[in-house]
């Protein structure tokens, strides 16, 4: 077994493990962090897969913003510590049997489709073919996530908003 | 080189975590993140695929997924503050049978 | 190595291929243009006089649809494939686009009057409104993954927010939050199938994505499934109806018919675009890649259930509502259920049907809710209770609201028996030319026995408002002469429609892009009813 390959399952198991310590853990602020570390590792596997430009983006974008809102998130729901470790699970057989069933799906497909011969060819530094493609093939889409941001960030303050101004 | 059938297979594991966790918690903060691990296993796919074709489209998606899981979160959070003023929880359940009452 | 990636274009040429049909982006650049200004010109006015931004958003909806209706002759002629072949502008797209933008002017009209978002600022409702009429439009467009998924949620986004409009009521919050779970989990299945259809089409175009609808495989088929998630959810069919009855209720009325008309018909569009090369049925550029038989009928199979189980669980469940929101709920979830039914047939005259049926069914949702919105102002409930002897209180009123119930049970003479005879045309005609007839038909047997179930509820409303003498212990509902002048309208339409449908076949035909001279009817116009002279001319030559 090569090192890459080596290196890909150390940080599979521990993407996983920490993700489940995340939908597992009693404690809000643990959860918090055993997500970050599963979306930080997660970047370790886009380096190893030739996406180097998207784990960069995932550090900062999605660890360094998304988690971070998340993280301001829990503090501002929050007011006592008490809470933020009691914090009870439904009985697991319905959401276990419905996950079950999702499960079973993925892997169906998984196992069932015959994936395309890996093309050898790996895609060189992927930052220039991201620019180009975001400006070119994509353009429409790039400037309508715009309007999904301008949109997300009316209704969100809209929401928050504790008095109307007049 | 990893073989991108095995990142497949990470992300399906992601992906079933975070729907366990979207069913199972009690919490609307825990549900919030474990739609985030949904969300990045289906990145985490779509970055594998790109490498099984040699092709840079799958990573674009997981590009424009970055703002959606953003406006994704920031409505829940500011939903998760409105539901902390009106019913002083976060608990699904005990917001569930408030309204039952 | 990059397929489909022209790196080496020149600056000049890129910039060229991108302004390529720019033209045709001008209806929706001015929706942009409408949503920016309400917000900035929200910002200058006192929350008193907040309602006045509604002017631009209407004008903005009004504009939108003018400069629609004028590249609708140019699109029958010839798509237009723009932004690097991101968007199509087909008669599709362009049809539901008005579609949704009619529908949406009809929201903001009720939206002016509505008393459950009186004293709120209305700058972000409207700015919010429009966001997601213009998603709804690019998810119709829509000819890539990417964007098609980005409209999705940009859709759904918007709608959360406007379903908890009414933020400092419990169930306005509750609604939003029900939406959101059920959203949530709903697209993230939906983009996790799409990552596996990703991964094995290796394109993330449609049209390449059907070429693999022609190779047999069970994870495409698995892959459906996931997709059928985020599309269900949007339709509100089973099993992703969960949410429907809840934030119906929950929500303002005016977004309540938004979301019954605008959103759902945005789901019925982009599974139609997104199914129609699978199901065989050429809808406009699509190539058509035959399906191998077992994989369409194991298809067929999964859409069979979901329409039975939507439609049978939908009437039965609206039998023991008291609320009038949560019926026009569950009867919306049954209505889903007869247009997925349809699409069964899948053929031209099931698509055909499915927008005739949806034009039916918008007409008296809109009214409905807009009716339940003014028996609200007044009595101040939403229970049937408020129904009982309404015909004492405004006969106008009563006898429309039986008209719009009328049609959506589907008897004649209405529009929604026209809308469900066509889909059962549809069905017959399948299994006339299907060796499994049986399959078909029973699908019939079944919609039809649920007509007949529906027909108890609605005829339940009816009788009330006939029957009874009115509850003396509501006030009297006293409605304006707009209001009554509005559904007197709608009814009018309903009734209109049956007595005179030629001109919407016409058009949901033009839609859909059958066979018939799509000349013919770009030369009369949009709606405009006179027989085409120059086709006149033409037959004696």
């Amino acid at each position: 077994m090569e090192g890459g390959l080596i290196a890909f399952w150390i940080l599979a198991a521990l993407i996983v493990a920490s993700a489940g310590v995340a939908v597992f853990a009693r404690s809000i602020v643990n959860a918090a962090y055993a997500l970050f570390f599963s979306l930080f590792m997660t970047a370790g596997i886009y380096a190893l897969l030739h996406a180097d430009f998207l784990a960069v983006t995932q550090v900062v974008i999605y660890v360094g913003g998304i988690l971070v809102l998340l993280l301001f998130g829990i503090l501002l729901t929050n007011r006592s510590l008490e809470e933020l470790i009691t914090s009870s699970r439904r009985p697991y057989w319905v959401g276990s049997a419905i996950a079950g069933g999702i499960m079973a799906v993925l892997f169906g497909i998984l196992v069932s489709t015959s994936w395309p011969e890996q093309s050898a060819q790996q895609l060189p530094a992927t930052t220039a073919p991201l620019g180009v493609l975001l400006l070119q093939k994509y353009v429409v889409a790039f400037e309508f996530s715009s309007l999904t941001l301008l949109g997300a960030l009316i209704g969100a303050s809209y929401l928050v908003r504790r008095k109307e101004r007049d | 080189m990893v073989p991108a059938e095995h990142a497949l297979i990470v992300a399906t594991i992601l992906f079933c975590l975070g729907a366990i966790g979207v069913l199972v918690r009690r919490n609307f903060l825990f549900v919030l993140m474990a739609i985030e691990i949904m969300l990045n296993a289906a990145g985490l796919a779509f970055v594998a695929a790109s490498g099984i074709h040699g092709q840079p489209d799958g990573q674009i998606f997981f590009l424009f997924i970055l703002p959606v899981a953003a406006a994704e979160v920031a409505i829940g959070l500011a939903l998760g503050v409105l539901l902390r003023l009106r019913y002083g929880t976060l608990d699904l359940w005990q917001i569930a049978q408030t309204r039952e009452d | 190595m990059i397929s489909g990636a022209p790196v080496t274009l020149s600056l000049e040429a890129s910039v060229l291929e991108t302004l390529r049909g720019f033209y045709a982006l001008w209806p929706y650049l001015i929706l942009v243009a409408g949503i920016l200004l309400v917000l900035v010109v929200d910002w200058f006015q006192s929350s008193a006089k907040s309602q006045r931004v509604s002017w631009i958003a209407l004008l903005a909806c009004l504009g939108s649809a003018v400069s629609l209706t004028k590249l609708w002759p140019t699109v029958l002629d010839r798509p237009v494939l723009l932004g690097w072949n991101a968007l199509v502008f087909d008669p599709f797209s362009v049809f539901f686009s008005l579609f949704f933008l009619v529908a949406t002017f009809i929201v903001i009209t009720t939206s002016r009057t509505s008393k459950e978002l009186a004293g709120r600022r209305m700058g972000e409702y409207y700015a919010l409104l429009l966001t997601a009429t213009l998603s709804a439009a690019f998810l119709a467009a829509s000819q890539n993954l990417v964007l098609l998924y980005l409209s999705f949620e940009t859709l759904s986004l918007s709608s959360y927010v406007l379903a908890g409009y009414a933020k400092d009521r419990r169930e306005g919050v509750e609604s939003s939050l029900k939406y959101v779970l059920f959203g949530a989990v709903a697209s993230g299945i939906m983009l996790y199938g799409l990552s596996l259809l990703y991964g094995m089409v290796g394109s993330l175009e449609l049209r390449d994505v059907a070429k693999m609808a022609s190779q047999p495989s069970l994870s495409f088929l698995l892959v459906m499934v996931l997709l059928m998630a985020g599309f269900a959810f949007k339709m509100s069919a089973v099993p992703f109806h969960f949410w429907a009855p809840d934030v119906y209720q929950g929500a303002p009325t005016p977004v309540t018919a938004y979301l019954s008309v605008v959103s759902k018909a945005a789901g019925f569009a982009v599974f139609l675009r997104f199914a129609a090369p699978m199901l065989g049925v050429p809808l406009f550029s699509q190539a058509v890649e035959e399906m191998p038989k077992e994989l369409l009928f194991a298809f067929l199979s999964l859409l069979w259930i979901l329409a039975t189980l939507t439609m049978t669980f939908g009437n039965l469940v609206a039998l023991r509502q008291t609320d009038i929101k949560r019926l026009l709920a569950y009867s919306s979830i049954a209505h889903a259920g007869y247009m997925l039914a349809a699409i069964v047939a899948h053929n031209q005259a099931a698509y055909e049907a499915v927008v005739f049926y949806f034009v039916a069914y918008a007409i008296a949702n809109l009214g409905l809710f807009f009716a339940a919105q003014v028996i609200h102002a007044d009595k101040g409930t939403f229970d049937i209770a408020g129904f009982r002897g309404l015909v004492h209180d405004s006969p106008v009123l009563a006898a429309s609201i039986a008209v719009l119930l009328w049609s959506l049970i589907g008897l004649p003479p209405s529009a929604g028996f026209m809308g469900k005879f066509f889909l059962f045309v549809a069905l017959v005609k399948q299994g006339i030319a299907s060796s499994i007839a049986s399959f078909y038909y029973v699908l019939v047997l079944i919609a039809l026995a649920n007509s007949v179930i529906s027909l108890y509820y609605y005829i339940g409303i009816i009788r009330q408002m006939a029957f009874y003498e009115p509850s003396t212990m509501l006030p009297v509902c006293r409605p304006t002469f707009t209001a009554r002048f509005g559904l007197a309208t709608a009814a009018a339409l309903i009734v209109a429609i049956q007595l005179y449908w030629q001109p919407l076949t016409d058009l949901s035909r033009a839609a859909t892009g059958s066979k018939t001279p799509v000349r013919a009817v770009a030369s009369y116009g949009l709606v405009n009813s006179t027989p085409p002279r120059n086709l006149a001319v033409g037959d004696q030559q």
